[in-house]
């Protein structure tokens, strides 16, 4: 057993802990007067609560309230707010310092106990003591609530344990007692000493025990046993059973050098743990009574342990803080071979989970007697070559390996019989008949055959801690700031990597990578341990695995996230348990729980495929990701953004701000616009704007300034664009607005003088007017302004003026956006514009169509005025033909006796019954002649391909010593098949049909029709021999033959349509209308229906036309082909009368002859042909049969048998 | 110390040599190897060579001026390295050869027999009495010629046979089992008797080997995967099979019939054997002696008859 301590934290003496129910937290009162509330997980001081005076000597979480309660040496109960993380109230009442201090688990109830020899209950809700309960004659050490039933178990320093009934404080206050109280119940209560002045009990001691030789201090319930733990200052544990009746001292745990201070039991092991001021914490063996395992600290006595309620943890008070730790390692030994998970369970059994089956097996093989008692059972690996198993257990010197046969049949726990053990702290296999064990103390490396016998040994370097599996024949070993890959063979270090406290290892499917984990890192590396990424998580990291694409799945404490190899991470799920993930496939997570069980989680996993894809440039993938899935959110645009996808991002934005924000990042103008158009708000616009500038796109630019009223702006865009006629509106709008400063500028823009000066005039500026329209020519005007000002020219001096200064003459055209260079749209961008993005589907492209839905699409077919008009000519019915009276010629089909064979094929000549079988056996005689006595089967040379692939699809050659033959290996029908009397070949075809059918169908609608012909005669070919389970699957062979049958019966009677003089109307009325008796799937057909419609009502056959346009209307009452349909009807109605005469008669029953392609009514005498169930008139009986091409008309024969 | 133990200075040649890791076998130097072992490494080195198809000739006169009084192995190894040099054996050594007298001895002319005069049965009587005759403690150290047997058999589809030879191993001591050479027989019988988990088994050992370090040895490698290959079609595990042929190929070996006997059965699998007869023809061209050209020959005419036997007039 192994005490892993999990936190610890550093402070004064600690006297009180406890567990809150369900965070990771723990309080701890100090002797020094603080409540320190603690997540231990994170190792993180939450909070601190100082309000009592002294010692704290306890706390307790309320179990779902959002309340703690704490006792103190100042005589006080708080109860403090989780919420405000104030105290909210104080109970007073006790005389003296409090020791312990708990909640009722369902009523509103503390209990307390004190040095003043009492313990009191309280109501919490109206703060009230309920009772006080006295007997007690020392100071009470501790008190508390049975977990279940109505009972209190009290610690005194007077060496008695007590136990006390308070049904009678339940009964008290939880419904008020109206009824009359019996004269006898009130003269039996008036003997009670716990009594109220109402008569009513509140508690009354049940038992006294007794056998303590010094104080008590402390006593637990069990969680569900009658059963009590006490711990004494004389030293010892006391255990104790109760009955209804009665108490009595079970056994005593000797150990303890010192005063033991506390002792609880583990709420679901059998085990007990105390704490003394021996410095010790020891676990005891509930059952046996006996030390398991102690844990000393060197200077700090320890005050108190507690456990969690629900999860393997613990806390223990010592003189210097508390330390959090857990008994055991909680994580399930379980080893993966290709797709079966192999794991110790919670019992020590040994299981297996199919995980391509999803299902468990039974318990195979039990470990409860490998190692000690309480071992736990650390690692496993799997040999499958030897089907059997090797785990290690035990801690420290006395950790050992052993390697045990599984059993080839599971039918139960069994117990290993062919054990075989030896110390290591770490074993496992390397190949497939090594295994390697490491002994730490001595760092050595043992390589050890499957007899458990050393075959080598290697001194390890003194600065291995421990030993990882690395690969076949390899392993890694890990020393505290480095792992190095070790050849075992060849005593060789291959490649050392520096990463600190490795504990495990995961192995990509692949063998190219591995992630190695400490407790707060993930390293990962290639095989050749060179560094690929590293991360660190402030939660324990517990397990990884890998899935199928690369992509490294982890668990925390309480997450299960995913990394990329570029160090890209996420969150996948949170966890309410610890899970430990064994293998990945697909969407499924496959976890051990810490129960031993296996759990199957689903995960979406679209989030790090986007990404993968994404990092590795899949851009295929990531647009189909986009189209598909519903993957939003802040998390993933920021991502995108940070790889330089904006424009990805772009896809996934629906708010307008964010939208533009990415716009402008990717500098899509046009998005940016539309989205400023939504927001319309100056400081969108500004941003437009600047970036509009920065590409020189004066459009949105101007657009921006309108938008902004920035008329400056604006003006002098249109100076230097060059652009006249705006630059004159702009001085319009400016005079329009009163803005002479605006209007000025606009005049100089545009070197407007005579405007200038108007408006120097009106704003009084004469001299200034007069001076610019002297300089510059304007003499009529300058006159009138001298006019104006009443003055003469020669009152005023003026410098010399030059010439008229002229200004720059724009360019003819104004200017546009600036030319950029045609940036090349991205993948995305392309794809998003062109559509592509529409046309992607997650799903894989069905690669056939599935035959029940044949293709709608016939378009090459259906074009009949094309196709199917320059028919015409005469055809010749002979009436008279010979109808040869003989019968088939007789074929000697005694079966052949089956040749003798050894090995396999002499297994498979004695297992199998079908034609297909003995085909792949080799016996082609047995084949045939089985063939012709079922089916009639004259002609085989059609069958060659078939014969021989059936016969090569189960053979194999096996090379061996390169200098000799290969060796015969043969491919079985069902490879967990082990009894030899089932042996059979592998047949392979069933599985295609479907494929091959729908080959027909493409044939069909492209109207190549003698390839669909032949495609389903090879398609009844293919049937004749292949093997199949079932009767259903039988079946659906017969139904494929008839549907072939029909098929190519159709398409003749069509080819034979067509080949016909085109004078021959006659007839090619009739192959018309018999074409559309074959029963074809209903696209299919309507074809022939089309056809028939049409030819009748050419050759003016009106009655037959409307009757197939009403076939058609039936099978398809809409669309276009409906509409011509309704169109020839309503037309062929209107006479109603055929001109040529046919022998057709739609509302007639009847086959159609396969060799003559004329009815045969019913009544009327045929012949069957057996394989595919084709008519014949009678005379042909004996001839080939025209629909196979292999199968004798009218043969006599057994049927077609093909179950394996 | 027992030279081919796991510690043992033979154990990783003796590996190599088995899993056609030649060119690595070829590199050592004797000297690597005490004294004693020397004679068996440069065995080793000298059949590699010869396996590689290079002329081993100076190698053997080197072995013996170096190794005096070992002429009858040199003289054996000479005659191995003329037959498979030059086609034939002008020595006429393997045919004055009646009964084999130590181990290499048998297995050469085994294979002599197999190759030279295509008589299987011959060479299984031959070696059968070698064996017979071979003392036990011998026998237990020397397994090559129960491989060689075990193959002969397979060859000729005895499997009851070959696992004969191979269940009686369990008679044999531990460390004649704890053997590369055991290892691949075992691999061989566990691939033929079928069933998940004996190929599965069987597979484990191949795709171990792959993890060694085959980049001086493409036709170990090849080798390796050839046999994967097989396993996996047997398994049916197509797409990784698909794989497995990508990767073969990849390798760029000189034509190996096996190989493409394979192929042929694989395509009849998965394309419905839309590439059969390229690869029939392709087969007969490098080996018309294949036991699959052989095989469909015989089947061939068994099928004329048959057309022949049930024709009735059309």
């Amino acid at each position: 057993m192994k005490m892993l301590t999990k936190f610890e934290s550093k402070s004064s003496r600690a006297k009180g802990v406890a567990f809150h129910p369900k965070r990771p937290w723990v309080l701890v009162s100090l002797h020094s007067s603080t409540i320190q509330l603690w997540d231990y997980r994170m190792g993180t001081l939450i909070d601190r609560f100082e309000d009592h005076v002294g010692p704290v000597r306890c706390v307790d979480f309320h179990p779902t309230q959002p309340l703690f309660v704490s006792g103190g040496d100042d005589y006080s109960i708080k109860v403090w707010s989780l919420n405000t993380r104030k105290c909210i109230f104080t109970l007073n009442g006790h005389l003296d310092y409090i020791r312990t201090v708990s909640f009722h688990h369902d009523l509103p109830w503390i209990i307390s106990c004190s040095d003043d020899q009492t313990i009191r209950i309280w109501n919490w809700q109206n703060r009230q003591e309920i009772a006080c309960l006295t007997g007690h004659n020392h100071y009470v050490m501790s008190a508390q609530f049975h977990p279940t039933e109505d009972l209190i178990v009290s610690a005194s320093l007077d060496q008695t344990v007590r136990v006390w009934d308070i049904s009678g404080l339940r009964k008290k206050h939880s419904a008020p007692t109206s009824s009359m109280r019996s004269f006898e119940d009130q003269l039996q209560r008036q003997q009670l000493p716990q009594q109220d002045i109402f008569g009513n009990v509140n508690a009354i001691v049940k038992y006294v025990l007794e056998g303590h030789d010094k104080g008590v201090n402390f006593a637990s319930f069990h969680p569900t046993l009658p059963l009590i733990v006490s711990a004494g200052d004389d030293r010892v544990v006391k255990l104790w059973r109760m009955s209804d009746t009665k108490a009595w001292e079970v056994d005593t745990c000797r150990g303890h050098t010192g005063n033991v201070l506390s002792a609880v039991f583990h709420p679901h092991e059998d085990l007990i743990l105390s704490v003394s001021d021996d410095k010790t914490i020891r676990v005891w063996d509930l059952n046996k009574r006996v030390p398991i395992k102690q844990f000393r600290r060197e200077s700090d006595r320890f005050w108190l342990i507690a456990s969690h309620p629900t999860i393997n943890l613990f806390a223990a008070c010592h003189d210097s803080g508390v330390m959090v730790f857990k008994l055991e390692r909680e994580r399930p030994a379980h080893t993966i071979s290709q797709n079966k998970l192999l794991y110790v369970n919670a019992e020590k059994q040994v299981q297996s989970y199919d995980i391509q089956r999803n299902e468990n097996s039974l318990p195979m093989l039990s470990l409860k007697k490998i190692g000690k008692t309480w071992s736990f059972m650390r690692t496993m690996s799997y040999n499958q070559s030897d089907n059997s198993i090797l785990v290690t257990h035990g801690e420290g010197d006395n950790s050992n390996y052993a390697l045990i046969s599984l059993p080839k049949h599971v039918t139960g726990a069994i117990e290993p019989t062919d054990v075989r053990q030896g110390e290591g702290n770490f074993a496992c296999f390397i190949t497939r008949n090594r295994f390697i064990s490491f002994i730490k103390s001595s760092k050595t490396l043992h390589v050890k055959d499957m007899n458990n016998n050393i075959t080598k040994t290697i001194q390890l370097d003194s600065s291995v801690t421990d030993v990882l599996y690395g690969g076949p024949g390899r392993v890694l070993l890990v020393k505290s700031h480095s792992i190095t890959n070790y050849d075992v063979q060849q005593r060789k270090e291959l490649s050392e990597l520096s990463v600190n406290n490795v504990k495990y290892v995961s192995w990509s499917n692949d063998g190219q990578y591995l992630a190695l984990l400490s407790k707060h890192t993930i390293t990962i590396a290639n095989k050749d341990l060179e560094l690929i990424t590293s991360m660190h998580e402030t939660i324990r990291i517990k397990s990884a695995a890998w899935d199928d694409s690369g992509v490294l799945l982890y668990s925390t404490l309480n997450h299960i996230k995913y990394t990329l190899l570029n160090g890209d991470n996420g969150i996948i799920k949170t966890l309410e348990n610890t899970l430990y993930i064994t293998k990945i496939v697909q969407r499924q997570v496959y976890c051990l729980n810490r129960s031993g069980e296996v759990e199957v989680i689903t995960i979406d996993p679209t989030e790090y495929r986007f990404k993968k894809s994404l990092v590795n440039k899949n851009f295929n993938e990531v647009l189909r990701i986009i189209k598909n899935s519903n993957l939003v959110g802040q998390n993933i645009i920021a991502y995108l953004q940070k790889k330089g996808y904006p424009e990805v991002a772009l896809q996934f934005v629906q708010d307008p701000e964010t939208r533009f924000e990415l716009a402008l990042e990717c500098s899509n103008l046009q998005v940016a616009l539309e989205q400023a158009k939504i927001l319309n708000n100056n400081t969108i616009w500004e941003k437009l704007g600047d970036e509009a500038l920065n590409q020189g796109n004066f459009e949105v630019v101007e657009f921006v300034y309108q938008q902004l009223h920035l008329f400056d702006k604006l003006s002098f865009l249109y100076t230097y664009k060059g652009d006249k006629e705006r630059l004159s509106k702009m001085s319009t709008i400016a005079e329009h607005r009163g803005d002479y400063s605006a209007l000025v500028q606009n005049t100089l823009y545009n070197n407007d003088i005579k405007k200038r000066c108007e408006v120097y005039i009106q704003g009084g500026m004469l001299p200034l007017a007069y001076v610019l329209a002297k300089s510059n020519g304007l003499v009529e005007l300058a006159k009138q302004i001298l006019e104006e000002a009443g003055v003469e020219e020669k009152d005023v001096q003026l410098p010399e003026i030059g010439e008229v200064v002229p200004l720059p003459e724009p360019l003819a055209e104004p200017i546009g956006n600036w030319p950029l260079k045609e940036s090349s749209l991205s993948f995305f961008e392309n794809a998003l514009l062109n559509g592509q993005v529409e046309n992607l589907s997650i799903e894989e492209d069905k690669a056939v169509e599935q035959f029940e839905d044949a293709s709608a699409s016939i378009a090459d077919f259906n074009d009949e005025d094309e196709v199917f008009e320059d028919d015409a000519g005469a055809w010749d019915l002979d009436d008279d033909l010979d109808i040869p009276e003989d019968e088939a010629p007789v074929i000697d089909t005694a079966f052949p006796a089956a040749p003798t064979a050894e090995g396999e094929i002499g297994y498979w000549l004695r297992n199998v019954k079908t034609a297909g079988g003995y085909a792949a056996a080799g016996a082609f005689d047995q084949a045939a002649s089985l063939l012709n006595k079922q089916l009639g089967l004259v002609n085989f040379e059609p069958l060659r391909k078939n014969f021989f692939e059936v016969y090569s699809s189960s053979k194999l050659y096996l090379p061996g010593i390169d200098d000799l033959p290969p060796m015969k290996n043969y491919i079985r029908q069902d490879n967990d098949e082990d009894n030899p009397s089932k042996f059979k070949p592998f047949v392979p075809g069933y599985d295609k049909l479907e494929e091959r059918l729908a080959v027909g169908f493409k044939h069909f609608n492209a109207n190549n029709l003698e390839d669909a012909i032949a495609q389903f005669r090879d398609i009844i070919y293919s049937i004749v021999l292949l093997t199949v389970e079932d009767d259903e699957q039988e079946a659906k062979c017969r139904d494929v033959l008839t549907l072939c049958r029909e098929y190519i019966l159709g398409l003749s009677i069509e080819l034979a349509r067509r080949a016909l003089d085109p004078d021959d109307i006659q007839r090619n009325l009739e192959l018309a209308a018999y074409f559309t008796k074959a029963e074809l799937q209903n696209p299919h057909k309507l074809n022939a229906l089309q056809v028939a419609m049409t030819q009748a009502f050419k050759h003016k056959n009106f009655a037959s036309a409307s009757y197939f346009a009403d076939e058609i209307l039936k099978l398809s009452p809409s669309g276009p082909r409906a509409e011509r349909a309704q169109k020839v009807k309503t037309r062929a109605d209107t006479i109603a009368s055929d001109a040529v005469d046919i022998n057709f008669d739609p509302y007639a029953e009847f086959d159609i002859c396969a060799a003559t392609y004329t009815p045969i009514f019913r009544g009327e005498p045929s012949v069957t042909e057996e394989l595919v169930g084709a008519k014949y008139k009678p005379e042909y009986r004996g001839t080939l049969c025209k629909i196979t091409g292999i199968t004798q008309v009218g043969a006599q024969a057994s049927g077609l048998r093909i179950i394996g | 110390m027992d030279a081919f133990a796991d510690s043992g200075e033979l154990y990783t040649i003796r590996n190599q040599f088995y899993t056609n890791q030649h060119h690595k076998v070829r590199s050592y130097s004797l000297n690597q190897f005490s004294p004693e072992n020397q004679l068996k490494a440069l065995e080793y080195q000298i059949r590699s060579i010869i396996a590689l198809e290079d002329d081993a000739s100076s190698v053997i006169d080197d072995g013996k001026a170096r190794f005096p009084g070992n002429e009858g192995l040199f003289q054996l190894l000479s005659a191995w390295n003329d037959l498979k040099s030059f086609g034939t054996d002008d020595s006429t050594y393997f045919d004055d050869v009646k009964t084999a007298t130590y181990e290499l001895q048998a297995v050469l002319t085994t294979l002599y027999v197999v190759k030279l005069d295509k008589d299987i049965d011959q060479a299984i009587t031959f070696l059968t009495s070698y064996i017979d005759n071979t003392n036990t403690l011998n026998k237990y150290n020397e397994i090559e010629p129960f491989l060689i047997l075990i193959q002969l058999h397979l060859v000729k589809g005895n499997f009851a046979a070959a696992n004969k030879i191979f269940v009686n191993f369990a008679n044999f001591p531990d460390s004649s089992r704890d053997n590369i050479i055991y290892q691949v027989m075992e691999s061989w019988i566990e691939a033929i008797k079928g069933e998940s988990d004996n190929i599965n088994r069987s597979y484990s050992l191949y795709d171990e080997l792959l993890s060694s370090d085959f980049d001086d040895d493409p036709q170990g490698k090849f080798k390796l995967l050839n046999v994967l290959f097989v396993l996996t079609i047997q398994l049916k595990h197509y797409p990784e099979a698909q794989e497995l042929l990508l990767q073969i190929k990849a390798l760029n070996q000189k034509p190996n019939a096996d190989f493409i006997a394979n192929q042929i059965t694989f395509d009849y699998l998965v394309n419905g054997g839309a590439n059969v007869d390229g690869l029939l023809n392709e087969l007969k061209s490098l080996d018309i002696t294949h036991p699959l050209v052989v095989d469909l020959e015989e089947k061939t005419t068994v099928f004329n008859d048959i057309v022949a036997k049930y024709q009735v007039e059309a």
